[in-house]
C-alpha cells in the first residue's frame, strides 16, 4: 500500500458528498492536535476524495500544505459506490456500552481529555450538549456585499461565492 | 507516513475493544472483494490494534496472511483515548438525505447491474425497502429507480441547485432551501 503526501490544493472534495460534517470538523481538529493524523485520506484516480472529507477540512483548518493519501485503484463508478458504502459500513458497528464504560473509567485523565476538546465532544458521551452549530453567519459577510446576495463557502477554494444557479 | 506489512497472526485485537462489529465484518469482506483494501489498520508498537478491528477480522475471513498496517507512536494511554474518541467523532457526522438519494440514484449499477449484495447493503440499511420490487421491475423501466425511492428522489432533485464558484470556477451543489432559492 502506497501512501503519498498530496497538496491540499490538488485534492478535490466530492461536491455531492452526502455527509453533513460541519460539527465533526472542530472535534477532529482537536483530535489531530492530540493524537496526530492516523488514517490517510482515500482518493480516486483524479484526486477526488472518496473517504476523508472531514479529515480534509480539519487539516485545512490546521493550515497543512499536504496530507497523507492512498489512491484507490478503482474506476469512477466503484469510487462513487465506495464513497457511500464506506460510511455505511462503519455505521453497522455498535457499541458494547458496558465495555465502553469500563474503557472510559480506565482512562486516567478523562476530564482533562474532554477539556482539551473544548466542548467539541459535548453530547458525544452523553454529556450536556451545546449548540455546536458552525452555520455560516451570512449577515456579517453581507455587510460588505449587496444585501440581496446570499453567500456560501466554495468547498474547493473555501472562498465566499454568490449563489447564482448554473 | 508509511505502512508495513504485518502477519495477520502477529496482530492482536485490543482486549477492551468496546465495538460490536459482526455485521460490519460481513460487509467489509464484500467490499474488499469489490473495491480492494484501502484503509490500513492502525496498531501500537506491540501490534495491538488501535483502529481497524473489523478490518482485521475481514482479512482473517478472506484468509489473508499479512496486511498493511500503520504503527502508532502514541503512548498506551493516548492510544486508549484515541480508540474511543476516534470512533465517537465519526458518529457526529450525519447523512445528508437529499444528497444521498441523488447520489444513490446516479449509481447506475443499482438499475442496470443490480448487484444484490451491495444493493441490499444500501437499500435495506437506509430503510429504503425494496423487498417487494423485483430485479425485473427495476430493469424494465428507465424510471425504475424513481419507483423504488418514490418521492424522496423528486424531493431531492428539487432541493439541490448547482452553483459555480466565482473564484475557482468549481461547480458544486447547495440545498436550495438553505440559500433561499
Amino acid at each position: 500500500m502506497n501512501i503519498v503526501d498530496i497538496k491540499l490544493d490538488d485534492i478535490t472534495p466530492y461536491w455531492r458528498n452526502p455527509r453533513d460534517n460541519d460539527e465533526t470538523v472542530p472535534a477532529l481538529v482537536k483530535s489531530i492536535e492530540r493524537y496526530g493524523f492516523r488514517v490517510p485520506l482515500i482518493l480516486d484516480r483524479q484526486n477526488t476524495i472518496i473517504s476523508g472529507h472531514t479529515r480534509f477540512r480539519a487539516v485545512r483548518e490546521l493550515g497543512w500544505d499536504t496530507v497523507p493519501c492512498v489512491i484507490a485503484d478503482i474506476d469512477d463508478k466503484k469510487a462513487r459506490e465506495l464513497r457511500i458504502i464506506d460510511n455505511r459500513i462503519h455505521e453497522l458497528t455498535e457499541w458494547n456500552e458496558d465495555e465502553l464504560q469500563k474503557e472510559l473509567d480506565s482512562i486516567i485523565n478523562l476530564s482533562e481529555t474532554l477539556n482539551f476538546f473544548e466542548g467539541t465532544l459535548d453530547g458525544v458521551f452523553g454529556i450536556a450538549t451545546e449548540d455546536m452549530s458552525m452555520e455560516l453567519d451570512v449577515e456579517d459577510v453581507a455587510d460588505e456585499e449587496p444585501k440581496e446576495d446570499v453567500l456560501v463557502i466554495c468547498p474547493v477554494c473555501m472562498e465566499m461565492t454568490k449563489v447564482i444557479p448554473v | 507516513m508509511e505502512t508495513t506489512k504485518i502477519k495477520i497472526s502477529d496482530l492482536k485485537p485490543y482486549k477492551g475493544n468496546a465495538r460490536i462489529n459482526d455485521k460490519t465484518v460481513e460487509k467489509l469482506v464484500d467490499a474488499y472483494e469489490r473495491y480492494g483494501y484501502v484503509v490500513p489498520i492502525v496498531v501500537d508498537q506491540n501490534n495491538v490494534v488501535v483502529a481497524g478491528h473489523a478490518r482485521l477480522k475481514a482479512a482473517q475471513k478472506l484468509g489473508w496472511k499479512e496486511i498493511d498496517c500503520l504503527t502508532s507512536d502514541l503512548s498506551d494511554e493516548k492510544n486508549k483515548e484515541f480508540r474511543v474518541i476516534d470512533n465517537k467523532i465519526q458518529e457526529i457526522s450525519e447523512w445528508n438525505d437529499e444528497l444521498l438519494v441523488v447520489e444513490l440514484r446516479a449509481l447506475d449499477y443499482l438499475v442496470s447491474e443490480f448487484d444484490m449484495k451491495i444493493e441490499s447493503a444500501l437499500t435495506t440499511s437506509f430503510g429504503l425497502d425494496v423487498s417487494e420490487v423485483t430485479d425485473e421491475d427495476i430493469k424494465k423501466s428507465a424510471d425504475g429507480f424513481d419507483n423504488v425511492f418514490g418521492d424522496r428522489v423528486d424531493k431531492a432533485q428539487d432541493r439541490i441547485v448547482s452553483i459555480c464558484c466565482e473564484h475557482c470556477g468549481t461547480e458544486f451543489g447547495v440545498e436550495a432551501e438553505k440559500v433561499g432559492l
